[in-house]
This record gives structure tokens, sequence and C-alpha cells, in this order.
């Protein structure tokens, strides 16, 4: 009889304290996409679209879903948060977080400093995309508010269906932090801006970012699918297309079905990295056709070739100006020579390591048309 | 005293396993690499080699007193008083280490899902299961640890998964050995700490069927070796989705990695990982709280239960010293513990036991 | 274990059948175990021939027993049974096999008593056939459509047509010092664990009531453990479950006026099996086993994974499903939990109302009360659509649990587990259900683990229990030793090579 009291005991006793961490849902307001930005006075400026649900007076069982544009300034970024949180009902909570946005000055700082508030809230969603916008943060999101059309997920679906088409390297917070942390090794971040014409918000490019700040170099779509392939990325889908030489207005696209890698080292006054990448890919789109022959398939494998490695020849002069290390070559040499990285171990490393491209395109399988 | 339950060796592997098994898994990576940096994983090799080896030291102490307990064959070996104070050492080596287990588990609990929650409610949940659970017969104990095991193999199952899934780098655990053999080895102290457990051979050898056979160690070492491929598996896969500095700033790599892993219907599994772990923990606390007990009914004297329950009581109590004092127990005297009841004084026992020639059958004619 | 105990039981009455052949009383009685059914009664003629009558009780009925072979017998003129006895049936025989083999199909034997060694088996059968009832709760598609009645001699009649082997035993037990009712244990010799019969026979005799007033009085003093949501015995109203947990070494407790047989040890997965599994295809079989024991699971643990996603964890859950469940939650006035507790009692009231109505209202008022009721409560904002569908699923699945004891170990459970959810979210929930595991591999029926095949774990014996195996990849039945072998025949390939 005892142990059934005290039994009794334990399982009543909770129920006379009260719940330290509920957050019902019903009072939080979920924040789906934040940006932050430097603002005057070493001041940074949080900006999110928090989701409302109002209920109607007059028909209880109603209600509809309106966004609200918040922002809250402050000298840290919880600062801002606790700003946020004084001017909407319920909290202010990255748990749901899809996409976070960083003005392009708040990323020309050191980015780690502003993340590391949200790296140590455990509940913060650490899945969540990240992106720069090309002005400020505050500029985009302001617009998405305004605009009917592009509420909600766009933002993500955006990024997510870029990163399909291979022409945006996948990249969340969680990844960005091994990123910032690894010496040998950088990354990129869409840049989304606003365009003025059709009012539209749209993925430009990336931006190239070294150590932990923005270089403040972006590379166009095209570069970074060249870019990723020469990483070895290839998503669902990577389609180029290339003016041939010689030929007037004959473009031709194609997308990559296979890519292969092969890296070599060498070391003369400077460390010799030649990347000799093959790709297979499939015409989508060419108009003079002739693809049956041989010939024509030859000669447009050489053309292509051709032209793969002279861009990636000037893609690697980018990144080496901006010492952004986006193969991980600092980590190879970690990796593989470490008695090399000992010696040119440091944050411009990257300037003793020139990188000599090597392209081969085959054309492999025809479509249903020849 | 002889005990008179009989467990396989099948069900030896649950126990030592789920012993074994506990809160040092979720920091385990980040000890390593601190120790050790991208080489943790030979450490974690070493170590379970180790352990085999201890495992192996146990077995010839153990077989010598088949069917005694480490709290009956101290007294036959030293002498009736020694032999107390042994018993004695042992039982506070253990509540040490089950309020250092409550303790480091509490604290990880608070940090990743219930910042708010006063402590002493969690202690006092704490103390429920443990005095709940310990109060089964081995029999009963086995029983819930052997179905348990599946969730340890479910835990696994998530880890593969979200491996799978995440961006992995292999060149973070290259170049193998660069940290030089003698810091690997030196990082083994560090992840000591992880195996703690194995120790409790010393108590559940009694229970064993045929305890003179090789067959019956068969159950430790299959134990002790599934334990290494787990924590292999853990300080690896971590060091390939991780890059070194970011372990070193990632006190529990395990969830964090979790934390940024989903499928379509169920993001953040490390909420999922910390609930299926929370049993596994659970079930460490309540392996030594058993046999704890069984030194203290022998030592004063009372029922099994009786025991249990004084130990849950100075467990919660040196815990919540520990914890409301802030008082950290650092993992370094864990070690020397662990070294000092696992290793030492097993040797010592086993080299008295050798040279002064004590058998079982002393016992006997002083009863 | 028990596997050796019954070979070596078989192995001694081997030794003793030499002298068992020769046709006697005694012998009958020995072979059948002295099962207390078997009745005997001593006649003595007009001529003053005496006689003995054997049978078996349930078997036989009782007007044909008495108009046509007794009456007949007293007065019968010469010892001529075969011309002056009418019966449709009788043989002579001299054979101990041939008697017990006809005593269990509800023949009777008669005895002279002067020492001659030779028998007539007399037909009298009980055609209790469509006297049974259907039963109904537990309902098949394809099985038997006979359930046990209220009276338990019709019952032992019942087990004894499914399970015509000497070895059943039949004992009877009278309870009650005020009123008393009969009471019958019924297993198969040999099969049965001993030890089993042994703790229920002891904790019978401990048994002391003025009078039974339902057979509830009687599980509750005879179950291993009380406090626990658990059921340890299986109530059945099948007599062809009954009879089949016979023959896998279970025990049968039969109750005068209860049309239920309370089948003994029951383990936890014994509550998830049905008659109907083992008539079906093995797939589908397994299928539906599989399907309650989730359901199960849905039921028990739903509602308080909902209460901890909406109140704790929705970080969790879907972006989209997150903006939906807000949505409706939204215009709520009470917390989840207490939403649920609404809904929960307001199913309750609705369950039990409906049980006592006659069953063609029953359904229009499932109706009125769950669908007019549920909506209307959603329209108030008094319950939310997330709510209002995580309760109809619970409840949906609770009742693919076939058994209802285990059924309402459901609700004892479920409510506590969602208390905890909603004070310490998942924390509460793990807490709550290492308790019950912790419960679980701790509480025994009779003397054998109640949750078995889990804990301990014995992954070859999920063979019957998760899944359901064709029957002759079974390891489990020892009566049927060779059924193993009733796949040897191998399909015949070489008539067709492709």
């Amino acid at each position: 009889m005892k142990k059934t009291k005290l039994l009794i005991i334990l399982l009543i006793l909770p129920l006379i304290t009260s719940c330290w961490d509920e957050r019902l849902l019903k009072d939080t307001r979920i924040v789906y996409l934040a940006g932050f930005d430097t603002a005057e006075n070493n001041n940074y400026l949080t900006t999110t679209i928090i989701r409302d649900i109002i209920i109607s007076e007059s028909n209880r069982g109603h209600t509809s879903v309106s966004d609200e544009l918040v922002m809250g300034k402050g000298s840290t970024m919880s600062e801002t948060g606790l700003k946020i949180n004084r001017s909407v009902t319920g909290d202010f909570d990255l748990a749901k977080a899809r996409v976070i946005m960083f003005g392009k000055e708040a990323a020309e700082k050191d980015i780690y400093r502003l993340l590391d508030g949200i790296y140590r809230n455990p509940r913060v969603n650490l899945h969540s995309k990240f992106a720069l916008a090309d002005n400020t943060a505050n500029e985009i999101i302001t617009h998405l508010a305004n605009d009917e059309m592009q509420k909600g997920e766009f933002l993500y679906e955006m990024i997510a269906s870029g990163e399909e088409n291979t022409e945006i390297q996948e990249i969340t917070l969680r990844s960005i932090r091994t990123y910032l942390f690894d010496d040998g090794k950088d990354f990129t971040v869409p840049v989304l801006s606003l365009d003025e014409e059709d009012s539209k918000v749209k993925v430009t490019g990336a931006a190239l970012f070294h150590d932990r700040s923005f270089t403040g170099e972006t590379l166009n779509p095209d570069e970074i699918t060249m870019l990723l392939l020469l990483m070895g990325r290839r998503s669902e889908q990577a389609i180029l297309t290339k003016k041939l030489d010689g030929e007037d207005n004959v473009q031709v696209s194609f997308n990559v079905r296979n890519v292969s890698k092969k890296k070599n080292l060498e070391i003369k006054e400077k460390i010799h990295v030649d990347i000799e990448l093959e790709l297979v890919v499939e015409v989508v789109d060419y108009p003079p056709d002739h693809l049956e022959k041989q010939e024509a398939i030859d000669h447009l494998n050489k053309q292509l070739s051709e032209i793969l490695t002279e861009r990636a020849d000037a893609l690697f002069k980018k990144l080496q100006t901006n010492q952004s290390d986006l193969l991980g070559l600092g980590r190879d040499l970690m990796a593989y020579h470490p008695d090399i990285w000992k010696e040119i171990k440091g944050e411009n490393y990257y300037e003793e390591i020139v990188v000599n491209p090597k392209v081969k395109v085959k054309v492999g399988k025809i479509n249903v048309v020849n | 005293m002889k005990v008179k339950s009989r467990i396989s060796s099948f069900e030896l592997f649950f126990v030592l396993v789920h012993t074994m098994v506990g809160v040092g898994l979720l920091s385990l990576p980040y000890r390593t690499n601190i120790a050790a940096g991208n080489d943790g994983w030979i450490s974690v090799l070493i170590t379970g080699i180790m352990i085999q080896l201890i495992v192996l030291i146990i077995w010839f102490l153990c077989r010598k007193f088949p069917n005694l307990t480490l709290y009956d064959f101290s007294q036959v070996i030293l002498g009736k008083t020694p032999g107390s104070v042994v018993n004695l050492l042992y039982i506070l080596y253990t509540l040490i280490v089950v309020s250092y287990v409550f303790v480091i588990f509490l604290e990880t609990l608070k940090r990743w899902i219930l910042p708010e929650t006063p402590a002493w409610i969690l202690f006092l949940m704490g103390g429920f299961l443990l005095i709940y659970g310990g109060t089964s017969t081995i029999k009963q104990m086995v029983a819930l640890f052997s179905f348990l095991f599946l969730f340890i193999l479910l835990l696994c199952f998530i880890k593969v998964l979200v491996f799978h899934d995440s961006p992995k780098d292999i060149r973070y655990l290259l170049p193998i050995g660069s940290n030089g053999a003698w810091t690997i080895l030196k990082s083994t102290s560090s992840t000591f700490v992880s195996f703690l457990g194995f120790e409790t051979l010393l108590i559940y050898y009694a229970f064993m069927k045929q305890p003179k056979k090789l067959s019956a160690m068969k159950g430790a070492f299959l134990a002790v070796l599934f334990v290494i491929l787990v924590y292999l598996f853990i300080v690896i896969s971590s060091t390939i989705l991780l890059s070194p500095d970011e372990i070193n700033h990632t006190p529990e790599p395990v969830l964090y990695i979790l934390s940024a892993s989903g499928m379509t219907l169920i993001s953040r599994f490390d909420l999922i990982f910390l609930a299926i772990m929370s049993l596994i923990v659970v079930t460490t606390i309540i392996s030594y709280t058993f046999s704890a007990s069984i030194g203290i009914s022998k030592l004063i004297h009372v029922k099994h239960k009786t025991s249990v329950i004084l130990f849950g009581v100075f467990v919660l109590a040196v815990s919540a010293a520990f914890y409301y004092l802030e008082l950290a127990i650092p993992g370094q005297w864990i070690n020397l513990l662990i070294i000092i009841f696992g290793l030492i004084i097993p040797i010592i026992l086993l080299f008295i036991t050798i040279i002064f020639k004590r058998e079982e059958s002393s016992i006997h004619e002083k009863n | 274990m028990l596997f050796k105990q019954n070979k070596s039981q078989t192995k001694i009455q081997k030794k003793s059948s030499i002298n068992q052949s020769v046709l006697s009383i005694e012998n009958i009685k020995t072979q059948l175990n002295h099962s207390d059914d078997i009745m005997e009664r001593e006649l003595h003629s007009y001529k003053n021939h005496s006689y003995i009558i054997l049978y078996l009780s349930p078997l036989v009925d009782q007007d044909i027993l008495e108009s046509k072979i007794i009456k007949p017998l007293i007065k019968m003129e010469n010892n001529d049974i075969q011309n002056e006895v009418h019966n449709e049936e009788i043989i002579r025989t001299n054979s101990n096999e041939e008697v017990i083999k006809r005593l269990l199909e509800g023949y009777c034997l008669i005895l002279e008593k002067s020492g001659k060694k030779e028998g007539f088996l007399l037909k009298a059968l009980a055609a209790y056939d469509r006297e049974v009832t259907e039963p109904s709760i537990e309902q098949t598609i394809q099985g038997a459509n006979v359930g046990f009645v209220e009276s338990i001699d019709k019952n032992i009649f019942l087990l004894r047509q499914n399970t015509r082997t000497p070895k059943l035993t039949v004992k009877s037990y009278t309870f009650g010092t005020v009123t008393t009712t009969d009471v019958r244990i019924v297993y198969v010799e040999g099969l049965a664990n001993p030890e089993v019969i042994k703790k229920l026979e002891k904790r019978l005799k401990y048994f002391n009531v003025d009078s039974i007033r339902s057979p509830g009085d009687i599980t509750d003093s005879i179950e291993d453990h009380t406090f626990t949501p658990f059921p340890q015995l299986l109530l059945t109203e099948r007599p062809d479950r009954a009879s089949a947990n016979l023959k896998d070494g279970k025990v049968v407790l039969l109750i005068d006026g209860s049309p239920v047989a309370i089948v003994l040890p029951a383990t936890f997965m014994s509550f998830f099996s049905t008659p109907d599994d083992y008539i079906t295809r093995w797939e589908l079989g397994s299928f539906f086993r599989f399907l309650r024991l989730f359901s199960y699971m849905n039921a028990l643990l739903l509602p308080s994974l909902y209460v901890a996603v909406v109140s704790f964890h929705y970080e969790m859950i879907p972006l989209e499903l997150v903006y939906s469940l807000q949505t409706s939650i939204s215009y709520v006035p009470f917390p989840p939990v207490i939403e649920l507790l609404i809904l929960q009692l307001s199913l309750e009231l609705l369950r039990e109302a409906s049980i006592r109505l006659p069953p063609s209202v029953a359904t229009t008022f499932g109706i009125v009360g769950a669908v007019v009721v549920g909506t209307a409560m959603v329209e108030a904002g008094i319950v939310s659509f997330g709510a209002l569908i995580i309760v109809s699923i619970t409840a949906v699945s609770s009742f693919v649990q076939p058994n209802i004891e285990m059924r309402s170990s459901i609700r004892v459970l479920g409510f506590p587990l969602m208390i905890y959810a909603a004070i310490f979210g998942f924390t509460g929930i793990w807490v709550g259900l290492l308790t019950i595991f912790i419960h679980l591999s701790r509480i025994r029926s009779f003397g054998e683990p109640y949750f078995v095949p889990f804990a301990p774990l014995k992954v070859r014996d999920f063979k019957d229990t998760i899944v359901r195996v064709p029957s002759w990849m079974r390891n489990k039945t020892h009566a049927f030793k060779k059924v193993k072998k009733s796949r040897k025949w191998k399909l015949d390939e070489s008539e067709e090579p492709y």
C-alpha cells in the first residue's frame, strides 16, 4: 500500500507544478524569414516577417492570415530580438526560420560574430538557408512583405530550386559553421537582389566568402555552375549555355550528366594544382544539329572543351584574387601534404597555389530528335 | 553468500552494453577531438582494446570465485575487515559515478530542451526511475535491458541515416596519425571515461551460468566490442561531418549534428535522439544502482529493496549537492577512479589470490 | 524446460501403458487424467445384474442417457444389451483405446460388473450445436460462429468437442460460502506447464469469498499483479480460441453462469491475436497483427505526442503543418492538453452512452455524437481541428485492439502520459514510457514473463507474436511436433521445367 501511495504522490506531484518550458504554439510568432543588417553607430538592424492570425469578429470560426513586417534595432543581435519581442505579441522565435539573410555590409564583417547568438540557441533551425542581399536585407524583406504574391516560402523555394539546378551551392546555417571554422575551405552564398524593372526578388549570383567575411566579389550563375562542377557536385541537373566560337549566333545548351575529376599536385616555386574535369553532357538545345555524325560531335566536344577550360581558368583567377578557396585546396594540402601546408599556412595561403584547370567535354546521349 | 539467479552469456551482453553506453556518448567526439584531434578514433580503438584486456583480468579474478560477487570475494581474499573497507570504497565509487552521470545528464537535458524547468523536479523524476528500476531482480533488469537494446539499435539507425544525408568531408580524418603516437596514447585517458561501466562485471559475473568456462565471457567480450564499434562510428562520423575547429566549440557534437537534420515530416532529430538516449542513460544508472545495492545489502544486512532506496537517496543528495553548489566533478577524477577501481584493485586482488592461493572454499568454512 | 518435462512424462506413461490396455474403469480414468467430468454410475437391473455406466458428462445428452440407455437397461430381462437396449449405434469392444476414443465422441460405456472384460459403447452425444450463441464481441470474418454460453457443462462440451484428446483434464471447484458457484479448470495434461497449474491451484485454495458475483472476483484474486493496467488473464467468448490456447499449453478457467473463458497465463502479445489471423493467409494475418501493435502504440502515444509537439517542440513538424495547426489553435481558449481532455471526456461519454442503447439507435447516436457535436465544438471554438483529428484517430486506433481489457489500458496509461507531456514535453513522454517499460519487464503472468518476446528479448519468438508465420514454421507448438514435416513434400518441379 505504501508503494502505491508513493506512486500516486509521484503522479500527482507534477500536476501541482506549472509547465516551465511550455511554449504554446498559439502564442508564438513564427519567423520564417529574418534579415540582419548593420545600422548607424555600430548598431544592427533585424528585419523579419511575422505571420499573424486574425480572428474575424463577425464569424468566430474563421481566421485569416496576415504577414507583418517587424524591425528591431540594437547593438547586438540578441538585443534586436528583444526589441522585436516588445513590438509583437508572443516571442520572436527562429525555430522555424527557413531563410536567414544578411545585408551586404553586415556580411563584410566577421559573420560568425553575428551568428554566434543564433548558434548558441538550441532551438534555431540550423537547416535554414543562408542568403546575402545585394544591398540590405531590410530592402528585400520590406519588398516581400508588401508584395502579395511573393510571400511565405518564396525565397526558400527559389533557393532550393537553384540548388537543384546546380546554380547555388548547397548551404545551410549548419554547414556554414563548418566552413567558418575551417581554415582550408571557403564557401559561396546566394545573392538576392531586387529587380527594379519588374519589382521581383531574384537570385543574381553567389557571393564569394573568404575566411569569415564577404570578399565583395560575386559570381554569376554560370560561373557557379562551373564552379560546382569543378567541386564535383552536380544536383539533379546542370544546364549550361555557351556561344560557340567562329559561328555566328550559334548557342548550344547542354545538361551535364556525369562529372569526373582528377586532381594532381606539383610543387615548383609555387604549388601547382592541375585539375582535369571530364564532363559527359547531353545536348539540350542545339539548332544546327547534325549530331548523328561523329565529326560534328567531335567538333562540338573540342569547342566546348576549349570554351569551358577558358572559363574555368578565368574563374580560378577570380578566386585567386579574392583568396576564396572554394575547392578546399587548403584542406587537400592539410590532408595529403601536411608538410607543405605547414609552410604556407596562414590567412593568405591561396596566393601560393596556382590552379590549372582543364575541362574535357564529351557529348553523350542524343535526344529524341536527331 | 552465493547468488541464486543465473543469467546467460547472451544476457550479460545486454547488461554490460547498457551499463557502458551512456551519457558519455553525446560528448565523446568533443573530448577525443580536444585530446587527439582527428585521430580521436584511434584513441577510442586503443582504449577499447585496453578495456578488453582489463575485462580479461577481471575474468581471471572472478572465475576463481564462481557465483560470488566482488563484495563477497573481497572478504575471502583480504579478510573480513579489509574486505569490508574495499566494499565500502566500491559503493562510494559507484555513488560518485552515478552522481556524475546524473549531473552531466541533467545539464545536457537542461541545455537542450528544458532550460527553464527547475532541476529538483528532474532530480525527483530521475530518482524515481532509479529506485523503480533498481528494485527489480536481475532477471527483470535483464529483460528490460534486452528490450531497450532495440532502442540502442534505433539510435544507431538514426545516426546512420543522418550521416548519410549530411555533407561529408573525408579529408577531416586525414592525415591519419598526424598528432603523434604520444598524444594519442595520452588522449586515451580522456576516452576511458566513456567506457565507464565495464567494472560492473566484477559483480555481474557472479550471476553467470557455468562461470568457469571461457564461453561465459563471450557476452562480455562482445559487449565491449559492440561499444567500441558504436563509439568508433560516432567519433569517425562526427569528425567527418564537422571541421576540427568546429568540434572544439561544440560540446555535444552528436546532438548538434542531429539538430540540423530532418526529413520531410520530422525535423530536429536531436529531440528524438535525446529522448531515446535518456532511456539508455537511465539504464546505466539502474545497472549501477543494482550493483551497488548488492554491496550495501551485504554491508549493513538489509533487504535489496531497502538498499536500493538508500542508494537512491544518497545519489540524489550527492548529485544535488554537486549541482547546486556548482561543484563540477572533473572528468579526469572520474578517469582516475575508474583506473583505480576497474584496473588496479582487481589486479591487486588477483595477485593476492594467486600468491596466497585464496579459494572460494575458504568462505564456506567460515560460514 | 517445459518441453523436456513433457517428454519425460510421456515416457513414464508409455511404461505403465502395458497394464492399461486392459479394459477397466480404473485404467480408463487414469488415461483420462481423472478428469472431474467423468461420470460413473452403478445400475442394478431388474434381473439383478450389475452394470457400470461411464461417460463424460458434458458430452452426453442426459435425456438420451436416461430414456434410451438407463431405462431399458434396468428393465432388461436377459443379459443381452445388444438386443434389448435400443440405440442407434452399439459397439462391442474390449479395447481400451477404442473406449477412450468413443467416450470423447460422446458415447457412454456400459460394463458388466461381473468381471467380463468387454464393454458396450452407446451413442448419447448431446446435440447442443444450435443452442449456442454467436460471440458478440469477438466476431470473426471466417471463423466459427460459436460462442460460450452461460451453462458450464455446455462450455466444457464445446471445449471437449474442439479439443478431442484423452489428455484434456477437467478439474472442478466450488466456491462461495453463502452462495456457491462452480468453477472448472481445463488443461491438456502434458502440454500445460505443471508449474502454472500448481500456482493456479494454490491461488484458488486461498480464494475465499462468500459469493462470486462476477468472473472479476476470481480474476482479481488470482492475477499476479492487481495494480497494473495490463490484464494478465485473457478473457474469450470463443471456444475455438480457448481450444487453440489449450493446444498451445495454456490453462482455461470456466465459471458457471459466465459466457467467457479465462485463459492463462496470458502474455502481452496474446491480446493482439485473433482467431482470424490463423484463418487468413499468413501475410495478411501478419499484417493485421502488426497493424494492431501499431495502433496500440498510436492510441497510447498520439495524444501525448500531439500535446508535446504543439506546446513544446513545434520545430519538429513541417512549417506548413505548423501554420495550419496554429491557425486552428489560435482561437481556442484552452491549452492543448485541456482541449484533448475535453474531447476525450466527451468521447468516453458517447461510448458509454451508446452501449446501453439498442443497436439501431446507437448508429444514429454515434453519427450525431461524433459528427455533429465534434463539428459544433470546433465551430464554437472550444476545440481545434488538430485536437479533434488526434482524438478521433486515437479512438479508432484503440478500437483496433481486439481485447476490451487491453483497450482500457490505453486509457489508463494515456491520460498520465498526456499530462506528463503537457508538463515536460518529450522528457515527460520518455519518463512515462520508461516507467511503463520497467513495469512491463517486471510483471509476470503465472511465473512467465509478461512482455515476453520483447523483454526478455527473444527474436526467435517474434515468429508467432509480431508476425504470424505459416503454421509449419512455428516452433512453439509442442503438441504438433511433426508439423514441421507438413511441408516436406516438394513442389513437383519436374513436371513444369520452366
